[in-house]
């Protein structure tokens, strides 16, 4: 609790499905592995989908309507609107039923509007800034980032969203199975693997 | 230039009063060669932290004294004051988003930073600022390039990590695996 996690991957990675899936698993109660508590899920690319939040609480015997009504969707449509967004967000952790928060992906906006370099400073500080603010305020918080080709694949977002939160994990497509990475110290590059299937996020 | 594989106990070479740069891309190790770094160093370490360090040491490292100041002022003030050998500051563009300043303020921020580190420097104090580096060119190389005495590159090969020197001349120090 109170802090932030960084998930970086390219497009068909499983970003999303793992949000998702994390929406899902945060609601069940606290002894079986949840938060026990309600999602934020602040989506800027327009990947969400319900249907897929159903098959996934029917594969853990929790009730579709309960966990989707448990899910406090919003999509981001500009910068300005995210963080609009992000502030909600923080007043809904103070309020006390939201547990965590999932930012679906982070770098969009901000790539994608004509700004300067002064500009997207400002941008990524004020993100960085009203996340962290809701991590403290007793959330999880996890953001998800694309990557950029440059001497192999890495995080977008470079020095402004290097080691921005607690830890960070590459995710890679392996065929059908995914391989998650941690790239932040001290877990030396440890990975693990998962598929993504009917059912959700799985052990591979 | 001399190019010069040397052993991690020859760190020496380094000298008393330096202002080191390691720098690398996310995940290249950086924080695991800082922390060999002072453990062959062996000295009580100051370590300004805005990159969550001190939450993935979980008080494991030793000789380290872990430090987030709230503010720009409490953060020069700190390293002005500082009795320590060894100053690391964890991490360049962490501390240039770490606070609520105009453009210009961040640079200059850092920049202070930079050169009071190198006026301990120059009374035999050390200090090692992380960067993040991409395609061979660190955060701010333009503004900051000057202000270090040394400047490596952090490259992981499987558990091995190495330091490459390049800047003032060109070393690799293998960093000894924990």
């Amino acid at each position: 609790m109170g802090c932030l996690y960084d998930v970086a991957g390219e497009a068909g990675s499983g970003k999303t499905q793992l949000c998702m899936q994390l929406a899902v698993n945060a609601q069940k109660p606290v002894g079986q592995g949840g938060l026990g508590s309600r999602v934020v899920f602040v989506d800027t690319t327009g990947d969400f989908s319900p249907e897929r939040v159903v098959m996934m609480a029917a594969a853990r015997d929790l009730d579709p309507s309960s966990v989707l009504a448990g899910i406090l969707y919003v999509r981001a449509h500009s910068l300005q609107h995210l963080l609009v967004l992000l502030e909600k967000a923080f007043k809904e952790v103070v309020a006390g039923d939201v547990g965590l928060l999932i930012l679906d992906e982070l770098t969009r906006l901000v790539r994608t509007e004509a700004l300067s370099a002064r500009e997207r400073t400002e941008a990524y500080a004020k993100v960085i800034y009203s996340l962290w603010r809701v991590a403290r305020a007793g959330a999880v918080v996890i953001a998800t980032r694309q990557v950029v080709q440059s001497d192999g694949i890495r995080p977008a977002g470079g020095a402004a969203l290097d080691t921005y939160a607690c830890l960070t994990l590459l995710l890679r497509k392996r065929g059908v199975v995914r391989e998650a990475e941690v790239l932040s110290t001290p877990w030396k590059r440890g990975t693990a693997t998962f598929r993504i299937g009917e059912h959700g996020v799985e052990e591979a | 230039m001399v190019s010069r594989r040397r052993k991690p106990q020859d760190i020496g070479f380094l000298g008393q009063g330096f202002v080191i740069e390691i720098s690398g891309s996310s995940g290249s190790g950086r924080r695991e060669a800082v922390q060999r770094f002072i453990s062959e160093m062996g000295t009580e370490t100051l370590y300004i932290d805005y990159a969550q360090t001190s939450w993935r040491s979980r008080g494991k490292w030793r000789n380290v004294k872990f430090q987030t100041p709230g503010d720009p002022l409490e953060l020069l003030s700190i390293i002005a004051g500082a009795n320590y050998k060894l100053i690391v500051v964890d991490s360049v563009p962490r501390v240039f988003y770490a606070f609520n300043l105009e453009y210009r303020a961040r640079w200059g921020l850092v920049a202070s930073l930079l050169a009071l580190a190198l006026d301990k420097a120059s009374r035999g104090l050390n200090s090692i600022f992380i960067n993040y580096s991409s395609d061979s060119k660190s955060f701010g190389e333009n503004i900051f390039a000057e202000y270090f005495t040394h400047r490596a590159l952090v490259r992981r090969e499987g558990d091995k990590i190495t330091l490459s020197f390049y800047h003032p001349y060109k070393a690799d120090i293998v960093m000894p695996s924990e």
